[in-house]
């Protein structure tokens, strides 16, 4: 159950439709070259989920509610109002990205299936219970090991795919190849996905006690969606880059995974981006309720029926459509997701900072808070998090 | 300050709406090569089964919208003949809905490879390391 | 030597609970008495959007002051909860007065049952 909500937090908030769309691009486009930047960002990331998980189990409080509570409301205000129009904007990715999925499969244009997806994703929040959304996309989600089989399949040049997980600087096309980096970090640092691991702790009514499985599960959950990603840019390198083809589309990124699987290849690939980005869309759904109701301090909670948290289940009953729409007018799904990516990145500071101090903080941690290591770690990740927010628009302009 | 920022903002825009003809050429070069071998790849795939009809055709849509988009582009920054790598593609994506409407599998190949000769793609070596 | 309340830190922006630990709302705001020649007293606890949005910028006060007279039934004044009821602060804030006692939740009824519960699956006995 607890490595459950790791791995749905990991193939919802860490493998989905930015995930798969960078990997993609930064496989076909540079090869090896960028695995460090996967890398790199994983472990931030695990020690990031850590934290958040070790806050609920020993606060009972989310990010968003200590947020608030440590950093006061005009604080808060500039993180909702960010968060709220960025999670928006990738939430109308995610729909586009199942859309998508759908397209690839039957050929009918994904915009016929945005408002189909829309109300699935709603239907199931509304009725299911946490616990289904959790194992549902955990077993499911499953079906992205068909990368890692594909790469098991094709036999990758390991002593180059291990060269890759050591920084290097670019060989060509350094704006091009910082973009996709700070893509690739803005589809990791995704603030959605950490409010969303706390709020599931606390869901679990997850305590002390918990701390080291939340160790175990943000490690694991965190490094499955790694294994994959990387597994993507393994594939993505070996079978479209080798052949001059680049990711403009998910069209092209749907033929990775011919070469191992032939007629079964397109079909897997579907299933993968519609499985993550389903994933992805319930935890950004559910994530805008839970910033709203942990905010505010209105009753929250995916388990309770609609009508005894109302105001929860309003926000995401008028998200839902309002980001479809919004999908549907923006068009091309993957252009939204790389903008949103960026985004991303320049909204993680906005988290991490206070995150920095609510680990300190000995009303909200006691006896575990970070140590120093912790403390220098978390700095570090705040750090590269804003000078990567200070470059992204830049780059944005430049290299998109 | 804000009227810093402003400015700031609004240089940035310009310098991201005004790019070199150099730039827009090699983008353009890039784009048809990496369409021309898309569609060579599909092309075979779709030959030998392992790929859907709908799924093709979707590439090869895909394909002509991408291409009529970077040719505009490419024109707006580099006139014709930074485009022409990229018409010179396009300009075989009509023979290639033909083949697909008909199911003429042969016809497919032979216009998807002519579409990826008509621009040579840039192939990206599979190591950590380039030269 | 008495103990002391650090508002800001213990109380302020802090989740308000019952006896039975349900969730009131946030600590929007600080109502003082203010006394002549005497030192302000503490008076109550406001949760009310306007008083928290008023503290970021007065007019998004002023635009929360008017959806709350134009949607929310019959409040014209923000839920206070006199600070006699208080118990404790910290990370959260404890009162001894029942959530259904103060109109905190007025507008989540309200919703509950004229907007959430005429929706299939919105008002059904039983687990979910």
């Amino acid at each position: 159950m607890n490595v459950a909500l790791g791995i749905v937090s990991s193939i919802g908030g860490f493998l989905d439709a930015g995930a798969i769309a960078t990997a993609a691009l930064a496989g076909a486009a540079f090869g090896m070259q960028m695995l460090w930047v996967l890398v790199a960002g994983t472990v931030c990331v695990m020690l990031l989920t850590e934290m958040c998980g070790r806050l609920a189990c020993v606060s009972h409080h989310t990010i968003a509610d200590a947020v608030r509570e440590r950093c006061g409301f005009r604080y808060f205000s500039f993180l909702l109002v960010g968060e709220v129009c960025v999670d928006v904007l990738v939430l109308s990715a995610e729909i586009g990205g199942v859309a998508i999925a759908l397209h690839l499969v039957t050929g009918i244009d994904y915009r016929w299936f945005m408002p189909i997806v829309a109300f699935a994703l709603w239907l199931i929040i509304w009725v299911g219970t946490f616990d289904i959304i959790e194992n549902g996309v955990s077993f499911l989600g499953l079906v992205t090991l068909a990368f890692v089989v594909g790469v098991w399949w094709i036999g990758p040049p390991w002593h180059e795919v291990l060269k890759g997980m050591i920084p290097s600087a670019p060989a060509h096309d350094s704006a091009r190849y910082w973009f996709i980096a700070v893509g690739i970090i803005g589809a990791l640092f995704e603030p959605f996905m950490l409010n969303f691991y706390s709020a599931g702790a606390v869901e679990e009514k997850w305590s002390i006690k918990d701390i080291p499985m939340n160790r175990v599960t943000a490690v694991l959950g965190m490094g499955f969606g790694s294994l994959i990603a990387i597994s993507i840019v393994i594939m993505s390198a070996l079978t479209l880059g080798t052949h001059g083809i680049q990711v403009d589309s998910y069209e092209q990124a749907a033929l990775m995974l011919v070469q191992p699987f032939g007629s079964w290849g397109v079909p897997l690939f579907a299933a993968c981006l519609g499985v993550a980005c389903f994933g992805a869309a319930q935890q950004i759904s559910l994530n805008l309720a839970y910033l709203f109701s942990q905010g505010f301090g209105w009753n929250w909670s995916e388990n309770l029926k609609p009508h005894e948290d109302a105001r929860f289940a309003l926000v995401y009953t008028l998200a839902i459509p309002f980001a479809a729409l919004l999908g549907v007018v923006l068009g091309d799904p993957l252009q939204i997701t790389t903008f949103s990516m960026a985004l991303n990145a320049l909204l993680a500071p906005v988290i991490v900072f206070p995150l920095l101090i609510l680990m300190n903080d000995r009303h909200y941690l006691r006896e575990h808070r970070n140590g120093v290591v912790g403390n220098v770690l978390v700095s570090a990740v705040v750090v590269i998090a804003f000078l990567i927010a200070l470059v992204a628009i830049p780059l944005e302009i430049l290299g998109g | 300050m804000r009227q810093v920022c402003v400015a700031t903002a609004a240089v940035l825009l310009l310098c991201g709406c005004a790019q070199s003809p150099e730039k827009a050429a090699k983008e353009a070069r890039e784009a048809a090569g990496s369409w021309g071998a898309t569609l060579s790849a599909a092309a075979e795939r779709w030959s030998s089964g392992d790929i859907s009809t709908s799924y093709f055709q979707s590439v090869v849509t895909q394909a002509g919208t991408a291409l009529r988009q970077e040719s505009r582009t490419a024109r707006k920054s580099g006139g014709a003949s930074a485009a022409a790598p990229v018409d010179a593609v396009a300009s075989h994506v009509d023979a290639l809905n033909d083949a697909v409407a008909r199911g003429d599998r042969a016809a497919a190949i032979d216009a998807a490879h002519a579409a990826a000769s008509a621009a040579p793609a840039n192939p990206t070596p599979p190591v950590a390391r380039p030269q | 030597m008495a103990d002391l309340l650090p508002l800001v830190r213990d109380v302020l922006d802090k989740q308000i609970l019952d006896p039975e630990d349900q969730k009131i709302g946030k600590v929007d705001g600080i109502v003082l008495a203010l006394r002549a020649n005497r030192p302000p007293r503490v008076m109550a606890i406001e949760i009310s959007q306007a008083t928290a949005w008023r503290r970021v910028h007065r007019r998004l006060g002023d635009l929360a002051d008017w959806l709350r007279a134009r949607f929310a039934p019959g409040q014209d004044r923000p839920p206070r909860i006199l600070f006699e009821h208080f118990v404790s602060g910290g990370i959260d804030v404890r009162v001894d007065v029942s959530c259904n006692r103060t109109r905190a939740r007025a507008w989540e009824d309200w919703l509950g049952e004229h907007v959430i519960a005429k929706i299939p699956g919105g008002r059904r006995d039983g687990k979910k």
